[in-house]
């Protein structure tokens, strides 16, 4: 992820930290430390992982999103792939309700079988891009939701409740350096 | 079911394949396509871009491998339950990965669904065949009517774990891992300005 100047050194300066830093634990419905690296074109993948994952409801899903600002840097619909337990891959709903540019997500329909301190990972690709659209923001965000269609496991049944920033304040642009983002 | 399968009772129908739904070794996997393709074209995509993706995520999981194993010893991901869940933890998705590559190179069963559009009386025809179990989307106008049933197969909601690393004894961690970064080809290790990026 090739980032805007000014916007470099603080960059760089939090990797640096993060490298020596020890996760603590603390209790969040959302992972309290990973990553989100870009290769410049087409692919983006998140490592993530929970100190103590705790829940509002008793039956939580969970759903790690990937908000791009602008609707028309990736144009396609995505590919995704994730290890999380009991997972859905959401780019079917990418841009269906969202007005202020489409969300690409996967998660997980039972929360309650995400393990401490163990690694998850979820990737998005996608297969064509705007060329006149050279950069965008994004955010990536955790969310806890809830099925509302009870025992039935769908993609669209499921709710938001909690919703967290990981990782805001950023652009990425298109042909830029492959790089990581520590939250 | 294999790919020549898949194609073959697909084929029979009046049908434009849109998506591929995918599980191989605990990942779970979705290709959408937005060009209009056959059955055929859809699935060589599908395991086209499924092999990219595989390929990229075990170069971007060797950069996590190698940020922890460069940054703690032997030592301190023994004596520390936290960082020897998180060796472990990658170790075992480099494992899932590997091992979904194989699946995918191989031509290894990896679609359990395929979603398709077509006029009622092709989805009727379809539905009616005894091999297929179908959940049914229709849109008119702006209004989506949505079938909540997910097709994905009960046994394909279990997680992935590498026996051998449970096993594992953990002072052995930090070796393996820098294994793992020494086995990846040359084509797949993250480059120099990677890795000074970091």
């Amino acid at each position: 992820m090739k980032f805007i100047k000014e916007k470099m050194v603080p960059i760089l300066s939090l990797v640096a930290c993060a490298l020596l830093w020890h996760p603590t634990a603390s209790a969040t419905f959302y992972p309290t430390t990973g990553d989100l690296y870009y290769n410049g074109y087409y692919y983006m993948n998140s490592y993530f992982l929970w100190g103590v994952p705790t829940w509002s409801i008793s039956s939580p899903g969970y759903e790690h999103d990937l908000w791009v600002h602008n609707n028309n840097y990736f144009t396609s619909t995505c590919t995704t792939m994730t290890n999380l337990p009991d997972s859905y891959d959401d780019c079917a709903t990418a841009g269906l309700g969202d007005v202020n540019g489409p969300v690409f997500s996967f998660g997980t329909y039972d929360a309650n079988r995400i393990t401490a301190n163990y690694y998850y990972f979820g990737a998005w690709s996608w297969t064509s891009h705007d060329t006149s659209v050279s950069t965008t923001g994004f955010n990536l965000q955790g969310q806890e939701n809830r099925n509302i269609c009870g025992v039935l496991k769908s993609i669209w049944c499921m709710q938001a409740t909690q919703t967290r920033n990981l990782i805001s304040g950023y652009s990425m642009n298109w042909g830029g350096f492959p790089t990581t983002i520590l939250f | 079911m294999g790919d020549s399968e898949i194609s073959a009772l697909i084929n029979s129908y009046e049908v434009s394949p849109k998506a591929v739904f995918m599980w191989m070794s605990g990942l779970s996997a979705t290709h959408r396509v937005n060009d209009d393709m056959t059955v055929d074209e859809i699935i060589l995509s599908a395991r086209n871009e499924t092999e990219n993706f595989l390929l990229n995520s075990i170069e971007a999981n060797n950069m996590r491998l190698q940020r922890l194993s460069s940054s703690y010893s032997a030592e301190q991901i023994a004596s520390d339950k936290i960082l020897e869940n998180q060796a472990r933890s990658l170790l075992n998705i480099q494992s899932q990965l590997e091992s979904a590559l194989d699946i995918v190179k191989s031509g290894g069963p990896m679609i359990y669904g395929l979603e398709v559009s077509g006029d009622q009386k092709a989805l009727s025809q379809l539905r009616s065949n005894g091999n297929i179990e179908m959940s049914i989307s229709t849109a008119l106008s702006n209004t989506i009517s949505i079938d909540r049933r997910s097709l994905k197969p009960e046994a394909y909601r279990q997680e992935y774990r590498d026996n051998s690393l449970i096993e594992t004894n953990s002072i052995e961690l930090h070796s393996m891992m820098l294994e793992k970064i020494d086995d990846v080809p040359d084509l797949l290790f993250m480059k120099p300005h990677n890795l000074d990026n970091l």
